[in-house]
């Protein structure tokens, strides 16, 4: 379903089957995605597959699939495969990271911190700094607590197993302490 | 050797006891301002920090209110508490709750109140990906990352109050040392955001938990594609976008620092049963 038509079917045809299987799959339209660091193009979600290709930093790929590590991508030549779900953004590459922190710098540099209102609806600085506090909302919430038990059997129903998994040895030692 | 053991036992027990028994005459004490007060750069308690994070929680549900589907807040409590029952502050009185707002946020009060807006929510794939979010929430409240941005941003204030110098305006412990100015000043962290290292570091911490509790850790991954595939022109996303990293640096950032090493967790199925908010 989330696998693209062959290219060679006739245009028209692909767009109508194309917009059908879109409307039919939710949200598995092909996402567009940039290339962050070169990378390979497998033929299976394993790091153990056939390389297909050879992906380079800043190449358009289209993401049709997300399988635990990897995300599976067809390369503007048409050329299917599975790539390292991190090696790939989905902004538009420098123009969005560009805005992004354009847009970052607009709210640091306001004197003395305080922020540009955003002027529509939603969490703006502002409206967080404004607000007046809600406290039967918190004790509406501490209604909808789960206790362990809950939790576990939540768990078990959904076939989560617990695992032992340690921290990963970070790069930068000696975290800021207070 | 056994007796060695019991011997140890039944004297660290002995010591014990006495001390439980003073456990609530001894946090009067300190409350009410005891010689030790003195000391300004004492930490604050595990039920000061529960209070200050709700007291911060009552500002931002002000700002918007939790979404009224009560079968939604009881899912996400349900995948959040699991989460956190993997990490080292399992025993937090953990609280989760999807706000109102078409905004796309979340944000971890000290002691475990953690809120995601509605906006993000709707984002979400699957379960693994509301994981991955909820786990990087969870991660700077076991970090304790807003606790000490609050006491950075409170300063000197911090030392002034816990020196005793706002006694008893309130029955509320912590309104009584700090006044509202811990509740103002967690807020604050909110409007202008953590360092971009307790970011980075949540990221990775998180998907750590993720795999502990059974998820596919990639599925922050996914979430951190959505973000970035948000145009930083959208509102939606505009404080988000300024208190945090970009989404393609903490990609980056996580290939860097975690690369393969939670392959062997990443086939972990999906319980495929994320909740549609009404």
């Amino acid at each position: 379903m989330r696998q693209p038509l062959p290219s060679h079917a006739p245009k028209r045809r692909t767009l109508a089957l194309a917009l059908v299987a879109a409307i039919a799959a939710g949200a598995a339209f092909a996402e567009p995605a940039t290339v962050l660091k070169s990378t390979q193009l497998r033929r299976a979600p394993l790091a153990s597959s056939d390389v297909l290709a050879e992906l380079k930093a800043k190449q358009a790929v289209d993401i049709t699939a997300r399988k635990g590590a990897w995300a599976g991508v067809t390369t503007g030549q048409g050329q299917q495969g599975w790539a390292r779900i991190l090696n790939l953004r989905t902004g538009s590459g420098q123009v969005s990271a560009a805005g992004a922190n354009q847009l970052a710098s607009v709210f640091r540099t306001g004197s003395s911190g305080t922020s540009v209102s955003t002027g529509v609806k939603g969490l703006s600085a502002e409206q967080l700094r404004s607000a007046s506090p809600d406290f039967n909302e918190v004790s509406e919430l501490d209604g909808f607590a789960a206790n362990a038990g809950d939790a576990r059997q939540f768990a078990s129903a959904g076939q989560l197993q617990e695992k032992r998994v340690d921290y990963l040895a970070s790069p930068r030692s000696g975290r800021r302490q207070q | 050797m056994n007796r060695r053991f019991a011997m140890i036992a039944s004297l660290s027990l002995a010591l014990a006891l006495p001390m439980q028994a003073n456990a609530l005459t001894r946090a009067g004490e300190f409350l009410s301002f005891g010689k030790k007060v003195a000391d300004a750069n004492k930490e604050i308690t595990e039920a000061e920090e529960i209070e200050m994070g709700r007291g911060i929680a009552a500002n931002l549900l002000g700002a918007a209110p939790l979404v009224n589907d009560p079968e939604l807040q009881r899912y996400v409590n349900r995948v959040g508490l699991w989460l956190a029952l993997q990490t080292e502050r399992p025993a937090l009185p953990w609280r989760f709750g999807v706000m109102d707002s078409p905004s796309v946020n979340a944000f971890a009060m000290p002691g475990g109140t953690i809120l995601i807006t509605r906006g993000l929510y709707d984002r979400l794939r699957d379960e693994a990906e509301l994981a991955g979010v909820l786990a990087h929430e969870i991660s700077h409240v076991v970090q304790k990352h807003q606790l000490a941005a609050i006491k950075k941003e409170m300063g000197k204030a911090w030392q002034q109050e816990l020196a005793g110098q706002a006694i008893s305006r309130s029955n509320n412990a912590v309104v009584s040392r700090f006044g509202d100015k811990a509740f103002r000043a967690g807020t604050e962290v909110f409007a202008r955001g953590l360092d971009k290292a307790d970011e980075y570091q949540a990221d990775q911490l998180g998907m750590v938990v993720a795999a502990r509790s059974g998820y596919n850790p990639f599925g922050l991954a996914g979430v951190l594609q959505t973000l970035d595939a948000t145009s930083a022109q959208d509102a939606s996303v505009a404080l988000m976008f300024a208190t945090h990293p970009t989404a393609a640096s903490r990609l980056e950032r996580l290939d860097a620092t975690v690369g393969t090493s939670l392959d062997a967790y990443a086939e972990a199925r999906d319980p495929g049963r994320l909740y549609r908010a009404k």
